[in-house]
C-alpha cells in the first residue's frame, strides 16, 4: 500500500487546499511546491481540486472576452441610461 | 515617412459619439466585473465624464477605447475599495466558505476528503465533472448559476476574487488596490475558490451528472 504509506505521512488534505490556490497565485517555496506535488501524486480528490479550480479559471476568463464582444439588448447600456450619460456629458462639456 | 510630430488640430471631444462607440463595452466590461446593472452605469457615466475633463491630456494617442478602458480599470478599482471599507466590519472575512464539513473530523484519517474515506460521503466530493470548457462558456444557465455562487461571498471577497480570475492582475496590483496584505489576500481568493467550487458542483456539475 505505497500510496496510503505516502498519503499517512503527508500534511492531510484540508491543509493542502490552501496551498493549492495558492499556488494559482504566486511562486511556492520548494518545501510547499515538494509537499504538493508528492501529495497530488497519490490523492485523486485533491487532484481534482485543483484541476476544478484551474477549469474555473479558464472559463471565467473565456466567459469574460465573450461577453466583451459579443452585445445582446441585456448586456447593453439602457436607453434611458445611455440619454442620462449623454445630457451629463453635455451640461459639463457647456460649463 | 518622416518620424517628426506632426501638428494636429486642437481636438474637440464629441462625448455623445462616445456613448454610441463604446458605451456598450464599457458598460459590458462594468457589468461583468461589479455584476450589479446600475453601478456599472454610473462607472460609466463616471468615466466618461472624467475622460472629458482629461481630454486634452488624451489629444489622440492610441486608440480611444484603449484610453477610455484605461479610466474605467481605475473607476471600478475605486468601487471596489469602497465596497472593501463598507463591508470589512459586517464580514467575518468567510471563514464559513472553506466548508470543513467536507473532511473527516477525527480518527488516523482527519483532514483527508470524507468521500475518499468513507463510500458513505461520496456525494461530498470532489466529484467527476464531466465538463466541456467550450461548451460551459456559451452555456448561460451555468453563468445565471455561477452568479448566484458569487453572490453569497463577502463583497470584498468577490471583488479580490474577480481581480485575479477575471482581469488576472497581480497580487501585488489587488493588494495596493485593495489596501490589503498579501497573506489575507490570498487567504481570500482560497474562501472565494473553495466556496464557488462546491457551489457550482452542487448545483451544475452533480446536477448535470443525474440526468
Amino acid at each position: 500500500m505505497g500510496r496510503r504509506w505516502l498519503l499517512r505521512r503527508l500534511p492531510p488534505c484540508d491543509q493542502l487546499l490552501p496551498v493549492m490556490s495558492d499556488s494559482l497565485d504566486h511562486e511556492l517555496p520548494f518545501h510547499g511546491r515538494l509537499i504538493l506535488k508528492l501529495h497530488l501524486f497519490v490523492c485523486l480528490r485533491c487532484s481534482r481540486y485543483l484541476n476544478q479550480l484551474k477549469l474555473m479559471r479558464a472559463v471565467i476568463r473565456a466567459r469574460s472576452s465573450k461577453m466583451l464582444a459579443e452585445g445582446s439588448p441585456e448586456t447593453s447600456l439602457s436607453r434611458e441610461a445611455r440619454e442620462r450619460i449623454k445630457r451629463a456629458l453635455n451640461s459639463q462639456l457647456n460649463d | 515617412m518622416s518620424t517628426e510630430p506632426t501638428v494636429i488640430a486642437k481636438p474637440v471631444p464629441d462625448p455623445g459619439a462616445w456613448v454610441d462607440l463604446h458605451g456598450d463595452y464599457l458598460y459590458r466590461y462594468a457589468n461583468f466585473r461589479l455584476r450589479d446593472a446600475t453601478q456599472a452605469e454610473d462607472v460609466v457615466q463616471e468615466t466618461l465624464l472624467a475622460a472629458l475633463q482629461a481630454y486634452e491630456g488624451f489629444a489622440a494617442r492610441g486608440s480611444e477605447r484603449t484610453w477610455l478602458v484605461g479610466i474605467l480599470k481605475h473607476k471600478i478599482a475605486d468601487c471596489f475599495r469602497r465596497q472593501g471599507r463598507e463591508r470589512a466590519i459586517e464580514s467575518r472575512e468567510g471563514e464559513e466558505f472553506e466548508h470543513q464539513e467536507l473532511f473527516m473530523r477525527e480518527g488516523e484519517w482527519a483532514g483527508h476528503w470524507a468521500a475518499a474515506v468513507q463510500p458513505q460521503n461520496a456525494h461530498l466530493g470532489p466529484s467527476e465533472w464531466h465538463a466541456n470548457p467550450e461548451e460551459l462558456v456559451e452555456q448561460d444557465e451555468f453563468w445565471d448559476v455561477f452568479k448566484n455562487c458569487l453572490s453569497p461571498l463577502p463583497l470584498r471577497i468577490a471583488s479580490a476574487f474577480t481581480l485575479r480570475e477575471v482581469d488576472g492582475l497581480e497580487s501585488e496590483e489587488i493588494c495596493e488596490l485593495l489596501n490589503i496584505k498579501a497573506n489575507n489576500l490570498w487567504v481570500m481568493l482560497h474562501r472565494a475558490r473553495t466556496h464557488l467550487r462546491r457551489c457550482l458542483e452542487l448545483n451544475w456539475f452533480n446536477q448535470r451528472m443525474a440526468d
